[in-house]
């Protein structure tokens, strides 16, 4: 197994508004080799690596802790346990599947209608959420109101694994890009930069970017870069133009996405750094999608960043797939920007 | 070999009448087999007895599809319906020859211009007509009556490596069984040819033919589509030229794993190409094998073949070469 | 031999419709111990037989195998189209990681993948791609070059047990296989009782193929088909609530049904009733016409979920089956004598 740290990292349970596991996991690895941490008001996990200058500049590196999943709505007359989702879940993806429910992680899969039992007009449309339960076993709703309850978590239930150069696993987005924050900080070990290094582990990126705004309201930085996962569209129903990304590529660079232009300068530094560096990368060639940089932009006076993504081919569902060649590049890109700092303004 | 290919596939004989067949493939074959009978449904079986004591048999259909009269109005126009699958579209370019010697030529109804419009766009057997050239109903009566059956009618061309004809399906598998049996000398097992009847209209001849022969195995020869032309179906990915394919599935049977196993060992040792075909639709013969008596273990071996079912189906000649080959090793070998 | 253990060995073998042999094997080395001859026909039908001493020759008829897809095509990125063995929606396919069984005997992995919504324009959301839009992406697999047309696929999913039901795949009808074997070993406990032969029959997904050769092989004087049922609110047929069996009708006998359903009132074993209008979509339907024809009953496991990895037994119907199936085997010619 080449990423370790990753595998536990994206098996953790940690959907929007429930990232504490993931924050405690981090808190442990970053103890003892950053000057300071703190946990803010709404859960985000904020380190500093202070920089030698006396009016240092600020860097801040940001990716997002929380992950798409689904919540309890409601317990049903047989036992079974309403659903919704939580951040962007296409409900296409939730039958056949195992979950895990609640603080305690009880175990559930989500069924549906035998094909038998099913009219033809209907059996390809896109099912509703109200169509869909968890079945965990309990015969009566009293059965199941004893451990469920209305608003408790539901988690996808996917074992981390490589095959070859690459890795299938769940919540790569963006627990991938957690890692490449813990190994930045690995690489500047006793290292002594001018430039201050904010390091944020933050929350519900993906119920409406609520986290970042919060963290950087506290670290004021001056530039920040945002590391997260990105969809590759390189499959044979979509034709080559319309891919968004492709594994095995390299980094995707951003410069554009919804809600916001990325810097340019920030944007030709990132490139100009790869290629001094040998690194392959890529464009995000399609404007679809959003991140936290978009929040950045409209904090405080708007702080300039950049976007660094590890393609993934079927993000938001319970197994996507990385190329691990990809993500390792990322994380020699983050560690030359980081150290080098050019991203920051004169 | 092109020969027999074109005297086999140009014989008009649909689902049902196959009496002219079966007459040209005894010529061909009675002087290359150790005896044959016809049975109760007019499927023909000869045999070349073997010194296992195994049983192996080969089919083939004889039949092909075509149509048969319904109806022959005041004015000496027929009506027809299709025997086996035919499509009303694949009728309007093309001549019927009948087994009377009438040939018919197809139109279409449509009595205002939106009419014929919706009739072109949605043809069916029942706004299509034949018009034989009769000029009255006594004249048609006389050449093509209700019950008459008939086929396309088109002729066998040579392209070289590529064959074209009516009824390649499933002629050439009847050319390929005669010219096995005229070229194996030794076979292993007791080798069973059977030229079974409608297969087109629901396998009928082979889910009785092996009944009284109880082989060890059994396998149909068969055409299957070639989905190697300009955007065809994208699930299915054998082509014309890459030699003999050995069917996992269609849409009738699964084919036994033990006899794809034997295929594809035999065609490996004996450096024979061959692709495994997996068809999104339709049958064979295999299924009634598989599913006679206690059962047989039977599968299917399919000659690429495009345009199925029109006048104009084309092979590949060193596909039918190595699917001879494929059929006289295993019989050579035997299925043990 | 734990019920919940079996049922999810039984979930987990590899049995593909018309490739059931590691499944086939595990059934074999699972009731040898009980009965004393084991053969396998020429269409994969597993038939043991456990002699008795009354004379008359009852068949059971459960299938081995689980409706799976099968590659018919892959391209050089590595991905691959299919075709379905047996029915399954595709719906249940979306998302799923799979295991490929290749032809050269390695196992490799696969995602049936689909495309993130925020690339999907609005049209395409309401619709869910069926098997010509599917795809199965193999490339993760260093050699997928050797993955060719005609290697099996299945869902990758363990079984497991939510408060003492047990979950999976393929339990439609591998649960019924586990009634067999269990009943095999059951019935050592009566002294009188006839020979059983317990058929494990193959390909009853696509028509059951099986039942109908192995039924002509074995000429029984009485029937017995398990399958499953569907959990179903609007008949009333639900799981932990005991076996369901079919009344008689055009294709269940009617007198061996009345002695069934006594049997379990006798033997208190809680029934649910499920009716037949005609054919039963199970091994039945080929089994009573087969030949000069054989009485026929069904018995049925109620399963919710069916045809998706996420099927759902409850062990205590599987315990009531067994009770039921021996009672009623080892009873059969207590009294009436002009019967079977």
């Amino acid at each position: 197994m080449k990423f370790e740290l990753l595998k536990e990292l994206t098996e953790l349970p940690g959907i929007s508004g429930f990232e504490e596991p993931v924050a405690d996991f981090i808190e442990k690895q970053i103890k003892g080799k950053v000057d300071k941490y703190w946990r803010d008001n709404v859960g985000n996990l904020i380190a500093l690596k202070k920089g030698k200058a006396s009016s240092a500049k600020k860097l801040m590196l940001l990716a997002h802790m929380d992950e798409v999943g689904l919540m309890v709505t409601k317990i049903n007359k047989d036992g079974s346990v309403g659903i919704t989702r939580v951040g962007g879940v296409d409900p296409r993806v939730l039958i056949g599947k195992k979950v895990s429910v609640g603080k305690d992680l009880l175990k559930g899969v989500i069924g549906f209608k035998a094909v038998h039992l099913q009219k033809d007009e209907s059996l390809l449309k896109t099912p509703a959420y109200s169509d869909l339960s968890v079945y965990m076993g309990f015969n009566s709703k009293e059965e199941a109101s004893k451990k469920v309850k209305v608003g408790d978590p539901v988690y996808f239930n996917t074992l981390y694994e490589e095959v070859g150069q690459y890795a299938l696993g769940k919540a790569f987005d963006d627990r991938s890009g957690c890692f490449v924050l813990l190994e930045v900080l690995k690489a500047l070990g006793d290292m002594s930069l001018e430039h201050d290094v904010y390091f944020s582990w933050v929350v519900q990126e993906e119920v409406g970017l609520r986290g970042s705004g919060v963290a950087a309201s506290q670290i004021q930085p001056d530039a920040a870069i945002v590391f997260e996962n990105t969809t590759a569209g390189d499959n044979p129903e979509i034709p080559e133009n319309r891919w968004a990304t492709k594994l095995g590529q390299g980094p995707a660079l951003t410069f554009a996405h919804g809600g916001l232009v990325l810097n340019k300068r920030i944007f030709e530094t990132i490139k100009a750094t790869a290629e001094s560096n040998a690194i392959s990368y890529q464009y995000k060639a399609r404007l679809a999608g959003g991140t936290d940089a978009a929040r950045l932009a409209r904090t405080l006076s708007g702080i300039p960043s950049g976007v660094i993504s590890t393609p993934s081919r079927y993000i938001h569902s319970p197994v996507s797939m990385i190329d691990t060649r990809d993500f390792s590049a990322v994380i020699e890109l983050a560690k030359i920007l980081v150290i080098e700092g050019k991203v920051l303004p004169e | 070999m092109k020969e027999l290919i074109k005297k086999l596939t140009e014989v008009s004989s649909p689902s049902g009448r196959e009496d002219k067949i079966r007459e040209s493939i005894i010529t061909e074959i009675k002087n290359h087999v150790d005896g044959y009978r016809v049975d109760a449904l007019g499927n023909l079986i000869a045999w070349k007895k073997g010194v296992s004591g195994k049983k192996l048999l080969f089919d083939a259909h004889m039949d092909e599809i075509g149509v048969v009269v319904t109806h022959v109005d005041d004015n000496g126009f027929l009506r027809v319906e299709m025997i086996g699958g035919v499509s009303p579209y694949v009728l309007l370019g093309t001549r019927i020859k009948f087994e009377t010697g009438a040939v018919g030529v197809v139109g279409v109804e449509g009595e205002t211009g939106k009419e014929y419009a919706e009739n072109m766009k949605n043809l069916a057997f029942d706004v299509i007509y034949v018009d034989i050239g009769a000029t009255n109903k006594e004249d048609a009566m006389k050449k093509a009556p209700i019950g008459t059956f008939g086929t396309y009618e088109a002729t066998f061309l040579d392209h070289g490596k590529r064959l074209v004809s009516k009824a390649m399906d499933d002629r050439i598998a009847c050319a390929i069984l005669v010219q096995v049996a005229k070229e194996l000398k030794e076979p292993k097992d007791d080798v069973y040819f059977v030229f079974s009847v409608q297969e087109e209209v629901g396998l009928v001849g082979a889910s009785v033919a092996a009944y009284d022969i109880k082989p060890d195995m059994a396998i149909a020869l068969d055409v299957t589509a070639g989905p190697d032309t300009p955007k065809a179906f994208k699930r299915m990915g054998f082509k014309l030229g890459a030699g003999p394919t050995i069917k996992i599935k269609d849409k009738a049977s699964i084919s036994s794993s033990q006899v794809v196993k034997k295929l594809t060992e035999i065609a490996t040792t004996n450096g024979i190409p061959y692709q495994y075909e997996i068809l999104i639709f339709g049958g064979t013969n295999a299924r009634g094998y598989q599913l006679t008596g206690a059962g047989i273990a039977s599968g299917t071996v399919s000659v690429p073949t495009r345009y199925v079912h029109t006048p104009h189906e084309m092979v590949d000649y060193d596909d039918v070469l190595n699917t001879v080959a494929l059929l006289k090793k295993l019989a050579e070998e035997g299925v043990a | 031999m734990k019920v919940t253990e079996l049922l999810k060995d039984l979930s987990n073998s590899f049995g593909p419709v018309g490739y059931e042999d590691e499944t086939r094997q595990l059934i074999f080395d699972r009731i040898s111990p009980f009965v004393d001859e084991l053969k396998v026909d020429n269409m994969g039908n597993l038939i043991a037989l456990k002699k008795g001493n009354t004379g008359k020759r009852i068949a059971t008829f459960t299938h081995m195998d689980e409706v799976a897809l099968v590659i018919s095509r892959i391209d050089e990125r590595g991905y691959a189209r299919f075709e379905g063995l047996g029915g399954i929606d595709p719906k249940v396919l979306i998302s799923q990681k799979v295991r490929v069984k290749c032809r050269d005997g390695v196992e490799r992995r696969g995602i049936i993948g689909m495309l993130a919504p925020h690339l999907q324009d609005a049209k395409s959301k309401g619709k869910v791609p069926g098997f010509d839009e599917l795809f199965i992406d193999l490339s993760m697999n260093p050699d997928y070059e050797a993955i060719q047309p005609g290697d099996l696929v299945v869902i990758d999913f363990e079984a497991l047990e939510l408060n003492g039901k047990v979950v999976g795949k393929a339990l439609d009808d591998r649960a019924c296989c586990a009634v067999s074997i269990l009943t095999a070993r059951e019935l050592e406990r009566f002294s009188r009782r006839p020979d059983v032969y317990f058929v494990f029959t193959s390909r009853e997904e696509i028509g059951a193929f099986g039942a109908k050769v192995a039924a002509e092989g074995i000429k029984p004087d009485l029937a017995i088909a398990m399958d499953v049922t569907h959990d179903n609110s609007e008949f009333e047929i639900n799981i932990g609530k005991g076996p369901a069996i079919s009344v008689g009708g055009p294709n269940i006998d009617k007198k061996f049904f009345e002695k069934l359903d006594k049997t379990a009132k006798k033997h208190n074993v809680p029934v649910q009733y499920e009716f037949a209008a005609g054919r039963t979509g199970t091994d039945a339907d080929v089994v009573q016409i087969s030949g000069t024809g054989i009485p026929t009953l069904l018995i049925s496991l109620p399963q919710k979920y069916m045809h998706t990895p996420v099927e759902v037994i409850d062990p205590t119907d599987v315990e009531n089956s067994v009770r039921l199936l021996a009672a009623f085997l080892a009873e059969l010619e207590e009294g009436e004598k002009d019967e079977v």
